[in-house]
């Protein structure tokens, strides 16, 4: 069988592979608390986003520099120590943003000291990354983190609540349940699902690709199907 | 002699699963007879909406899991005629549509469609929608009111007696009254008198085992015969509890399900014990004025512990046997 197509769109998209095809959220489950508990309005969304990416791209940065030279059992609690006082960074960066935001997200703010993506991609990857490959792979986690934030939000604030950004919005179905956490796991399983489908769709159309599937007409002589 | 090439089992049981849905359907529509000669063609309308949701979900998803529909499978049309049966006379259409959709598509399909969901799809699809429309939910028209098919009802709503007992009132309805489901409540769950006649059928028809119904039932009657809520004689009080509500009408549909309830006798048994005990705190203890659904939902996800614990029973009681 052939995979050089596979390979070469592994390649391709391997900085990228986080956003859409392997997302931290769909496809590792990690940050799940923020997307199914705080992801009812489009506002939220955006202040846990600039939040997420404000506590976790320097503590990255911070892992790939000094994570090697720290003991393994001593690097987690640093890490959330670096991750604790950046929290206290974007809360100023939230409420400059939107001053109400920050007491709607509640808890939510101050857990993203231990944030699962931090925690799992600082203990395993990142230290083995350079400062750049380090400082993109916080983007990239932040931003695919940030569109599953942004399409919960959007779905469950539409149907919840009618609004949109906080603004009334004239909108036929009216679901209140859809606020609650129940519906936020069901819609984020849904986009898992969805997300793993369109991932297979694309390996097996590359698949397909290399290894296209033989005819009578285009069979060797002598050879039988 | 003619020779017909079969894979085994070749003595086969008069039972499958449409036999079980077909009799379940039968006794459903017994009780929409009655549902529409107390509040009109409404509870008829409401049950066909339900029914054509459910059953064009259930296709369009199977079709969509690549999977050819099966025309004899009934388990939708059932789903859809109960949903209605435990929701008032009359209540919006949104709620009706989104509760069928959500059994469905949520509660069914998503986990591998008939036989195979963990979860009993009318009880998922009755949840989402108290979650939803609490308001709407609990408030029941009286029986005769004729109530408007496609428009807003104007009729006056009034809480049924589950919502007296909440609160440790006494309900004003006579007993005679809700023997012959003559008072508010959930059109097809007031109906006392039919719902034990189709347990009987049920149970003739052996579509349910008896040791579900009647421990789910005794265990929940020998509650409210010991904790009673209202300051009258103890049948009273177990009289009050089981024909308020939908905890009968639970008990012989909803817990009865054969793909999310256990498979052995001695499972079903110890499984209706707990249901039981978990409905009546749900019902005094929880939100809502009737929580014997959400109650089954959690049950429905100890089934195959239960069953797994009984087998380890069984296995035991067997071993010993064989020692002695």
């Amino acid at each position: 069988m052939k995979l050089k197509r596979v390979r070469r769109y592994r390649y391709a998209t391997r900085y990228i592979r986080p956003i859409l095809g392997n997302n931290v959220v769909l496809s590792a489950g990690l940050a799940l608390p923020f997307v199914i508990g705080a992801s009812t309005s489009m506002n939220n969304a955006l202040a846990l986003t600039i939040a997420i990416g404000i506590v976790n791209i320097p503590t990255m940065i911070f892992a790939s520099l000094l994570g090697k030279k720290i003991p393994q059992w001593l690097r987690l609690p640093c890490y959330v120590l670096l991750a604790s006082a950046l929290v206290v960074v974007s809360r100023f960066a939230v409420s400059w943003i939107a001053p109400n935001i920050f007491d709607s997200l509640g808890i939510y703010l101050t857990l993203l000291a231990v944030n699962t993506i931090l925690l799992v991609r600082g203990k395993q990857v990142i230290p083995q990354y350079n400062f750049y490959r380090a400082a993109l792979d916080g983007v990239v986690t932040t931003v695919s983190f940030g569109i599953v934030m942004f399409v919960v939000s959007l779905c469950r604030e539409l149907v919840g609540n009618n609004t949109l950004w906080g603004d009334a919005i004239n909108f036929p179905i009216k679901l209140p349940g859809a606020l609650l956490p129940a519906f936020g796991f069901i819609l984020v399983g849904l986009l898992a699902a969805w997300a793993k489908f369109f991932r297979r769709l694309v390996i097996r159309y590359n698949l397909r690709k290399d290894n296209p599937p033989r005819t009578a007409a285009k069979l060797p002589e002598g050879e039988v199907e | 002699m003619k020779l017909k090439a079969s894979y085994a089992p070749h003595i086969r049981y008069s039972e499958n699963a449409q036999t079980l849905m077909d009799d379940t359907v039968i006794v459903l529509a017994v009780l929409y007879v009655m549902a529409f000669f107390y509040y009109g063609v409404v509870a008829l309308h409401a049950g066909l909406v339900s029914i054509l949701t459910c059953y064009l979900a259930d296709c369009i998803c199977t079709k969509l899991r690549g999977q050819k529909i099966n025309f004899r499978d009934h388990s939708a049309i059932v789903t859809g005629m109960i949903l209605p049966l435990l929701m008032p006379a009359g209540i919006h259409m949104v709620a009706i549509i989104s509760a069928g959709l959500f059994a469905i598509v949520i509660a069914k399909q998503v986990f591998g469609g008939v036989g195979q969901n963990i979860f009993n799809p009318a009880a998922a699809g009755f949840a989402f929608t108290a979650l939803c429309f609490p308001g709407q939910m609990f408030s029941y028209p009286m029986p005769f009111d004729r109530l408007p098919i496609l428009t807003e009802t104007a009729s006056k709503l009034v809480r049924g007696p589950a919502y007296a007992l909440k609160f440790g009132s006494i309900p004003t309805n006579d007993l005679v009254d809700m023997l012959l489901g003559n008072f508010a409540g959930p059109m097809g769950a007031t109906n006392i008198l039919v719902i034990l006649a189709c347990l009987l059928f049920l149970i003739f028809r052996k579509t349910v085992r008896w040791q579900l119904p009647v421990s789910f039932l005794g265990t929940a009657a020998l509650y409210a015969f010991f904790f009673p809520r209202i300051s009258l004689s103890p049948l009273q009080s177990v009289a009050y509890e089981l024909m308020s509500g939908m905890v009968l009408f639970v008990g012989v549909f909803v817990i009865t399900d054969p793909v999310t309830s256990p498979k052995r006798d001695s499972s079903k048994l110890l499984y209706g014990i707990v249901a039981g005990l978990m409905a009546m705190l749900f019902r005094q203890y929880g939100g809502f004025e009737d929580s014997s659904i959400f109650a089954v939902l959690l049950m429905n996800a100890f089934a195959p512990l239960i069953d797994l614990i009984s087998e380890y029973i069984h296995k035991a009681v067997r071993k010993g046997g064989r020692a002695v």
